[in-house]
């Protein structure tokens, strides 16, 4: 519960700050539900791929 | 389960690898695949290209064309081929190897403030005067041509409109059906408040598809060799811009430097943001050289529509699933 709420958290924060770039950088550019999918796929990703680095990091460290 | 993960973790970062190598190859050389997903700059183009932005350093030519308004620039080699969907041909006149991009600026020197667009009833009918000359080519009645031409009376304003002086204006002609040119007004009270009906009545009842057929002859009659790829094609996808520094609609041969700008590639929803950088890039002095054009920003605006397009249906999929899974819930 605690690490899949946590993932979910952080992904949602994530996903919202890749939205807003791509707003900010093609503010022409109108967001449709696959961009909105686009963003909340590659948030998800961001955050395990993050948790995946921090746990291969810490790992290596504590050998 | 770890070479499941080793495999997936692969896959990612090839991916990621191609993606940010094919970018970087879109924005400044064309783009060799070596394998799924993985390209690497052209060699030759890459020592082109280090070899062409050191001798930027020196001064440009003086314009001693015969066409009032053309850099000609400083090159033997005749054309230079570049990456995307953009064409730019440059001169073939000169005395160094790929010293200088030669280019279509303002005649006179005067920089280009506005883009306007007008229509174009019948081939040779430009008004002179006007500092660049682009033309929007649809080959066919389609639905990409109805959303270029939306985006068209979204960004452009009508000539009417600008005040700047024309040396300064870069005229955007829409080849219209000389029968209808008088409905033009008509369309724009009715519609002006719903550019996306416009752009389909115009493809529809309005665009002279005959004309833009006859625009794209003149540019591959006989074709520079940047485009030859392109006018070997069918030609029939588009939409095309092709920007001149005179009226080009009755040469019979349209000869170089000129800025052919190929979207046929291009996802309908950056429409708007190519035209935008268009727009920008006829401002620059040297508007043949891209560089609002071929950015990284618009090639990642590429990756991310098209990534968008294969979420959506996997989204309605899993909608689907859900609504199965549970039925009566909604």
């Amino acid at each position: 519960m605690k690490f899949g709420a946590a993932l979910l958290v952080s992904s949602t924060f994530v996903a919202i700050v890749y939205g807003v770039l791509f707003s900010v950088t093609y503010p022409r550019v109108e967001i449709n539900s696959g961009i909105a999918a686009l963003c909340a796929l590659a948030g998800l990703l961001t955050c395990l791929g993050t948790v995946g680095l921090w746990k291969l990091v810490m790992g290596s460290r504590s050998l | 389960m770890r070479t499941l993960r080793s495999v997936v973790a692969a896959f990612i970062a090839l991916n990621f690898f191609g993606w940010v190598t094919e970018a970087r190859a879109a924005s400044d050389c064309p783009c060799k695949k070596i394998g799924p997903n993985v390209c690497i700059p052209d060699p030759d183009c890459a020592h082109r290209f280090r070899w062409r932005s050191n001798s930027y350093a020196r001064p440009p030519s003086a314009n001693s064309g015969n066409n009032q308004g053309f850099n000609r620039g400083n090159s033997s080699t005749g054309t230079g081929t570049d990456s995307g969907s953009v064409v730019v041909v440059r001169p073939d006149r000169g005395s160094g190897r790929t010293a200088h991009r030669a280019a279509p600026n303002s005649g006179g020197g005067l920089r280009i403030l506005e883009t306007g667009y007008s229509q174009l009833p019948q081939l040779g009918k430009e008004v002179p005067g006007y500092g660049l000359y682009s033309y929007a080519i649809l080959p066919s009645d389609s639905l990409r041509g109805a959303l270029f031409l939306a985006e068209v009376f979204k960004e452009i304003p009508s000539i009417g409109d600008i005040p700047t002086r024309p040396a300064q204006v870069n005229i955007f002609y829409i080849p219209v059906r000389s029968e209808r040119a008088g409905d033009f007004p008509g369309l724009v009270r009715t519609l002006a408040a719903t550019p996306d009906k416009m752009g389909a009545e115009y493809t529809k009842s309005f665009y002279d598809y005959r004309m833009a057929r006859a625009l794209l002859d003149h540019v591959c009659n006989p074709p520079a060799a940047s485009v030859r790829e392109l006018c070997d094609g069918d030609l029939s996808r588009g939409p095309y811009i092709f920007t001149y520094a005179s009226p080009a609609s009755n040469m019979s041969s349209v000869p170089p430097p000129f800025l052919f700008v190929d979207l046929s590639d291009v996802h309908e929803r950056a429409f708007n943001e190519l035209l935008a950088a268009f727009k920008a890039q006829v401002k620059r002095e040297d508007v043949s050289d891209q560089a609002k054009i071929r950015t990284l920003r618009l090639t990642i605006l590429q990756v991310a529509l098209k990534a968008a397009d294969w979420i959506n249906p996997v989204e309605k999929a899993l909608a689907d699933i859900v609504h199965s899974a549970a039925p009566g819930e909604d």
